[in-house]
């Protein structure tokens, strides 16, 4: 209608987005990239135009569109350069990259270049942090990027001519993921098998027959299985998996949902992204399972909008398991129908929280919803009992109903480790639960050549920096959440290591400023809280610190604990309290020299 | 026989409170008088927890609870004031204001601001924060009325939420997140909302503040004065600040039965034209082609003349919406005992013959009935722009799961919330009507003509409405004007009947109900009763019985006129040149009539072509009582004095009798209001009387056969669709400034089909033009009206929707051309033809 409005051919893929989910707005997310793919950005008409398709308010159309970081409100480049600054790539020189990139673009952080080619941005944890540094140029994720390799990847757009874009996905170097080296793995037994996202090849190696066990069982039974399995959450909160589907009611009158949490976001974890890279039917079979066991009949995939492969690879293999009758209608003859729907993130780390997520699946702002009463299990999706659970989490389910629970227990029963930072071999583990955080990094090659371990984060960003004293600390649940160290915990198994040549208050910053980012901006102390830290943390490394930042900083810290709304802002807290008490001389030679001299230190 | 909820007991401060199961703890300290900071609660909608300001310690549970959020349970023990309590207070109260500016002595909100006296009373008096403030630009206008502080917003989420949640329109929103949020409309466009002021009202901080009162004045400079709007039908509770004997601005007042504590935009903004300069403050008297200032004295003696050297019978008298119940109810003692006559009648605006004359107007179901409706239907009723305060209610029950169904000739704003939107071609409402009662009662699909709406919509409609167990049934004057409109109420009644509830006739703005209850009507008296019966106690009252000649009513007045057989008219509160529905009509019968006395407080279209005016009191001068659409009898009283010599009206019938040499004296409203309640029962103050009016005839003996409403009009291929709208143009409004901007030039809504074979585009300066006479408006295009009609608003006196129809056509239909700006920025056409 509209000059920059949509097209008929975008409006018409909008409709389609609709018809997929039981409420309209659902597809809102989907729909704002269909604009925006349009015109390279979000313009006025297109808005006006999706919100009349939708048949939603313009205001609100537009107010879900500025949450979330990966739709713009203003012309971008053809290809969208994302630099990964977060703590990961942080470690592994991003800041070089980055510098590198503005050098050769000659353009800063949000600018686009004039011939309107390239918009560098910096990015949160890209989740390929076996690879740091890590750079995305449009839908291509580029790992171990070098100052020297810059050159070499920008050349591709360059020569692609004017209107191209980048529509094609392309692995980036083969990722260091590794596995147990003693025993059998179970999770990463088929890493690097190159045809195990191919049906036939799935199933040769015993693909599905955990869920055709589970179709044969009754559904309490399959729910018995996991509860005896001992499986635990691999989202982070780790609540026991069993437990959590028994919440939802049997009555069959009652519609439930199964939504998959795949946003992995937490920095310092790849795990999912790479079991969705690796072994995308083994998820799809979990979900089955998981969704026969609680009565479901839709379950939705919420996949991080920068997982283009692994989009790519869930397409295809739902296409394949619908075509051999795995997914959809009477699942393997068993009278059980199924419906999987792909839904995406638009960038926000706090979609990953439950709730939020949730939020975001229906079409809104992802804010954390209040609980109770928003327990999934009660009022979870379009307010129907919902089960939310991580890819890694109905992985093990996969294998939990192929080989029985005890089988599994036997394993160790088995988990994922992604280790980052300053190993000699970034990558995902697979380890027994209740490794120590020293085997682990012996798994991995131990600490590079010439440097000693400074300081890790055992359980992602979000929980407390953990210095040497502690290495001998198992990696599991209890043992890492009973330390005297306040925020200590597994989480979702992201071991961050650190060695000598770290500045903690670098570090410190670093993760404050990412949930300040990240933060959804819907309570005080989280909002406000992580914009004060940040501000100060950055004017002690400007050389303007001062004795009583100390304190202040503390005292901002335990103004967030335990009065933000959910679990992001809590996040902080113990960066900031761990920090401060292993590492205080650091801050104290930070504001009384003005500098940062970690060697010194050392 | 509902059951009271189990009640069970915590213990707060040591202090033991019972409450019923279900209650927060936030709830149940205030209950007991114990005081919880709260900032982003607030009671008409659900707890958030988002400030995290009410903090409390709860015994066996490690930390700190929000009170707002946490449900109390039996045997909970709570503490507000523990050093912990008060420690994570001061913290959030310091979050709050290291953003905050701190701009207290140049903020509106300063004396009257949550934030800063739950700062002084909680907060930790100092701030360690000695980063740069988040900055944003400010103060950003959105629009006539709102204005934006984002670096006062405290993120509570209240105004968001009031659009999301209570009026449904989504008018601002948060936009980014983090540190980033902020309040706003989209790419800062102005505000879209009929219910903007609440959000001022309910804004903890001065992030919200209003054009019309920044820096007007500080809260202890004002003296509330509690009033009632008069500005639709509503009847909404507020008051008025006044400063130095001036309004400076008005505000909910909280009445439960009606407005609950909201307002429209209208109410909140709309009564500037009270000071405006255009008042009326001396009588005038036509003098040689002119009005002419003028004595009381003369004025009086010159009218009083007239009416003693008129027959009774030659006298009528138009108007009351715009009285108080006592003004009205003195109107009609002076013209039936003093002046003799009984055509009286408040209907200006009604078309005769049609079924505004037959239907009683009013709501026979409350207000707050509407919040428990299960079924919904609304016919030829635009409710937002009608009687917007009442979709608050209906939104209410509709979140809680009751159905609309619409049937209107035209998308309404609300159409999101419409389960069964029936929009049908204008004229063809009977048909829709006819067809959702017979697909209530299960009957197949029949074959017969429904406007344009498909059967289907209509069937399911009628599944709906048959499980009906609360249904409320509305009727507006988009219907009951149309030329089925008796029709339409005759089919509804039937529906009425056999859902066992009646018909809410919503028509009337103003006190058109109180008019009607004071016996501003030809075959009615104080309180509905006909004449016959109330005779006597009139003659006892009054010292004088009234006439017992037919009265007229207001068509037929006018048309009296027309033909020679009036030799006054007497125009009090109403303005027939504007409302008559046929303009030409009124104006030739205004050509006819000897002699027009208006009393009013502008100099009105009709007051114009007056000979005598008379300068009235408006509503917040006035003391006395009105009555709302569902008979609610409220309290007027004066804020402020009127400007000039103007007065109140009562005092000016009052003062005529004597002129006449009759006796009418009160010592006040409160003599009038006493006399009323004797003869009318249950009148008293803030309770319902039963609505009055005509009596129901059958509907369709009275009325002609609904003449053919097909067959095209090449020269004129348009149908017009006429309706009020709560932002016009008329002597009021256009006097409230801000309702005049928010009304903007005047318009009209064109199917995009239409608008591009017409070569206009939205925006285009474009008349409208009738067999009759034609209108200038800005045009808008939207697929709300559907192709082949074309909606022209009401209400603006320099486009005059009445000056385009002719009474004795069934449709009004239009022509609309272009207009092209010329050299000189006056406007020409852009095609040749005969005069506009």
């Amino acid at each position: 209608m509209s000059e920059n409005g949509l097209s008929e051919n975008a409006k018409v893929e909008i409709r389609r987005l609709m018809a997929q989910f039981p409420h309209r707005q659902s597809a809102l997310l989907g729909a704002l990239f269909v604009a925006q793919d349009e015109a390279g950005y979000l313009t006025a008409d297109a808005l006006a135009d999706l919100a009349a398709v939708m048949d939603l308010p313009v205001s609100e159309v537009a107010s879900v569109a500025s949450f979330y970081h990966l739709l713009f409100f203003r012309p971008v480049g053809r290809h969208l350069v994302q630099v990964c600054t977060n703590i990961a790539c942080m470690l592994n020189g991003c800041g070089r990259i980055l510098d590198q990139l503005r050098r050769q673009l000659g353009v800063e952080v949000g600018e686009t270049t004039p011939d309107g080619a390239f918009t560098l941005k910096t990015a949160e944890c890209l989740a390929a942090c076996e690879a740091a540094p890590a750079v995305m140029v449009g839908t291509e994720r580029f790992g171990l990027v070098t100052p020297e390799s810059i050159g070499e990847i920008l050349s591709r757009y360059r020569s692609a001519g004017p209107e191209a874009r980048s529509p094609v996905v392309q692995q980036s170097p083969k990722p260091e993921a590794q596995q147990s080296s003693s025993g059998e793995p179970v999770l990463l037994k088929y890493l690097h098998e190159p045809d195990q996202g191919e049906l036939e090849a799935y199933t040769a190696r015993g693909g599905y027959a955990g869920l055709r066990r589970a179709l044969s069982m009754s559904p309490e039974a399959v729910i018995d299985e996991v509860d005896k399995s001992g499986l635990r959450g691999r989202g982070g909160a780790g609540f026991a998996t069993g437990r959590k589907w028994k919440f939802i009611p049997k009555d069959p009158a009652v519609t439930k949902y199964v939504v998959i949490n795949a946003d992995e976001g937490e920095p310092g974890t790849f795990k999912d992204r790479t079991l969705l890279e690796s072994d995308p039917h083994r998820l799809i079979e979990g979900i089955v399972i998981a969704s026969y066991a609680v009565g479901a009949h839709l379950a939705f995939v919420y996949l991080r909008r920068e997982f283009y492969r692994a989009r790519a690879l869930l397409d295809r293999v739902l296409a394949q398991a619908a075509a051999a009758g795995l997914v959809g209608r009477n699942i393997a003859g068993s009278g059980y129908d199924l419906t999987i729907v792909l839904g995406t993130g638009a960038g926000a780390y706090i979609a990953g929280e439950e709730t939020a997520l949730l939020e975001s699946l229906e079409g809104r702002r992802a804010m954390p919803r209040l609980k109770p009463p928003y327990y999934p299990a009660v009022k979870g999706l379009y307010m129907q009992p919902t089960v939310v659970n991580n890819v890694e989490t109905l992985c093990h389910v996969a294998w939990i109903l192929a080989k029985g629970a005890e089988w599994y227990r036997q394993q160790g029963p088995p988990v994922l480790i992604s280790v980052s930072g300053h190993v000699a071999h970034p990558g995902v583990y697979e380890v027994p639960l209740g490794t120590t955080i020293r085997q682990v990094i012996d798994r991995a090659g131990g600490m590079r050549a010439g440097r000693s371990f400074k300081a890790c984060f055992p359980g992602g960003s979000s929980s407390a920096v953990l210095p040497a004293a502690y290495l001998d600390t198992p990696m599991d649940y209890d043992a890492l959440a009973k330390l005297d160290v306040y925020g200590s915990m597994l989480g979702s198994g992201a071991l961050i290591v650190m060695d000598d040549t770290t500045c903690m208050l670098e570090v410190a910053s670093r993760t404050v400023e990412f949930y300040r980012d990240e933060s959804c901006g819907k309570c005080t102390p989280c909002r406000e809280g992580t914009m004060w830290l940040g501000e100060a943390l950055h004017r002690i490394l400007a050389g303007r610190g001062r004795v009583e930042d100390l304190p202040l900083l503390d005292g901002i810290a335990r103004g967030m604990t335990g009065t933000c709304f959910c679990p992001l802002g809590e996040s902080v807290p113990p960066t900031i309290y761990s920090t401060l008490r292993f590492f205080r001389q650091e801050y104290e030679h930070h504001v009384k020299t003005g500098r940062c001299d970690v060697e010194a230190l050392a | 026989m509902s059951q009271l909820p189990p009640t069970i007991t915590l213990t707060i401060d040591g202090r033991t409170v019972s409450v019923p199961k279900g209650t927060t703890v936030y709830n149940a300290a205030r209950r007991s008088g114990i005081e919880i900071p709260i900032f982003c609660y607030h009671d008409r909608m659900p707890p958030l927890g988002a400030c995290r300001m009410c903090l409390v310690k709860v015994e066996k549970m490690p930390k700190l609870q929000t009170s707002c959020t946490l449900e109390a349970t039996d045997g909970m023990t709570v503490f507000t004031t523990t050093p912990e309590v008060k420690a994570g207070q001061e913290a959030i109260l310091e979050f709050l204001l290291i953003n905050h500016p701190l701009d207290c002595p140049i903020c509106d909100k300063g004396g009257e601001c949550p934030l800063q006296d739950q700062a002084y009373q909680y907060g930790p008096g100092r701030s360690r924060f000695v980063e740069t403030k988040r900055d944003f630009a400010k103060p950003v206008s959105l629009g006539r009325v709102l204005v934006l502080d984002r670096e006062r917003c405290i993120l509570c989420w209240r105004c968001v939420r009031f659009g999301e949640l209570i009026a449904g329109d989504d008018a601002l929103k948060g936009f980014e997140r983090g540190f980033h949020s902020e309040v706003n409309t989209p790419f800062t466009l102005p505000v879209k909302s009929k219910f903007i002021g609440n959000t001022i009202a309910i804004c903890p901080v001065g992030a919200l503040t209003a054009k019309t009162y920044r820096f007007a004045a500080r809260p202890w400079d004002n003296q509330p004065v509690a009033s009632v709007c008069t500005l639709c039908g509503v009847g909404c509770a507020l008051e008025f600040d006044v400063r130095d004997g001036a309004i400076t601005r008005t505000r909910a007042r909280e009445s439960p039965a009606v407005n609950d504590i909201w307002l429209c935009d209208l109410g909140f903004f709309g009564h500037t034209y009270v000071h405006h300069q255009d008042r009326l403050r001396t009588p005038l008297i036509r003098r040689g082609g002119g009005l002419g200032e003028a004595t009381w004295d003369e004025a009086l003696d010159v009218v009083a003349r007239r009416l003693r050297a008129a027959a009774p019978g030659r006298v009528a008298m138009l108007g009351g919406t715009r009285l108080a119940n006592e003004d009205a109810y003195v109107a009609g003692r002076f013209f039936r005992s003093v002046v003799g006559t009984n055509h009286l009648d408040h209907r200006t605006d009604a078309p005769p013959g049609g079924a505004s004359l037959l239907a009683p107007w009013g709501m026979t179901s409350s207000l707050a009935d509407m919040n428990d409706a299960d079924v919904i239907v609304l016919v030829g009723c635009d409710i937002t722009e009608e009687y917007p305060v009442i979709w608050l209610r209906m939104k209410r029950a509709l979140d809680r799961g009751a159905a609309m169904i619409a049937v209107t000739p035209k998308g309404l704003e609300i159409d999101r919330f419409i389960a069964h939107h029936l929009v049908h071609r204008y004229g063809s409402g009977a048909q829709v009507v006819r067809a959702l009662l017979e697909a209530m009662s299960g009957a197949p699909n029949g074959a017969g003509e429904t406007g344009g709406v498909l059967r289907d919509a209509i069937t399911a409609a009628g599944a709906r409405l048959a499980r009906a167990a609360r249904p409320q049934i509305l009727i507006g004057r988009g219907a009951l004007d149309a030329p089925d409109g008796a029709e339409i109420y005759g089919l509804l009644r039937e529906l009425a009947a056999r859902l066992h509830t009646s018909v809410n006739v919503m028509r009337g703005k103003g006190n058109a109900f109180g008019a009607a209850l004071a016996g501003l009507l030809p075959d009615a008296g104080p309180g509905g009763r006909p004449l016959a019966e109330v005779r006597h106690d009139l003659e006892s009252l009054w010292g004088a019985a009234p006439s017992d000649a037919a009265g007229w009513n207001a068509p037929e007045i006018i048309e009296a006129a027309g033909q020679g057989r009036l030799d006054v008219l007497y125009v009090a509160g109403a303005d027939p040149g504007t409302d008559a529905p046929d303009r030409t009509r009124w104006t030739e019968a205004r050509g006819r009539l000897p002699f027009l006395v208006v009393q009013d407080a502008f100099l009105t279209q009709t007051a114009q072509m007056a000979d005598v005016v008379l300068p009235a009191l408006v509503a917040p001068e006035k003391d006395g009582t009105v009555c709302n659409i569902e008979g609610r009898v409220q309290r007027l009283r004066a804020a402020v004095p009127g400007p000039g010599e103007s007065r109140a009206d009562w005092g000016i019938f009052a003062a005529l009798a004597e002129r006449m040499g009759k006796v009418i004296a009160y010592s006040g409203w409160e003599e009038i209001f006493d006399e009323m309640r004797s003869l009318i029962p249950g009148l008293e103050i803030d309770a319902r009387v039963p609505r009055q009016g005509s009596r129901i005839q059958d509907p369709g003996s009275r009325i002609q056969e609904a003449r053919p409403v097909d067959g095209a009009d090449t020269d004129f291929p348009l149908i017009l669709v006429l309706g009020d709208v709560l932002f016009d143009r008329g002597a009021m409004t256009s006097r409230s400034t801000a309702i005049a901007d928010l009304a903007g030039e005047p318009w009209a809504l064109f199917h995009p089909e239409d608008a591009a074979r017409c070569g206009i585009g939205e925006g285009d300066a474009t008349v409208v033009r009738s067999r009759r006479g034609s209108v200038a408006v800005r045009a808008k295009l939207s697929p709300a009206v559907l192709p082949g009609q074309v909606f022209l608003p009401r209400g603006f006196d320099a486009a005059p929707a009445n000056a385009l129809v002719d009474l004795t056509e069934p449709l009004t239909r239009v022509r609309v051309t272009a207009l092209a700006p010329v050299a000189g920025g006056a406007e020409g056409r852009k095609e040749g033809g005969g005069p506009l």
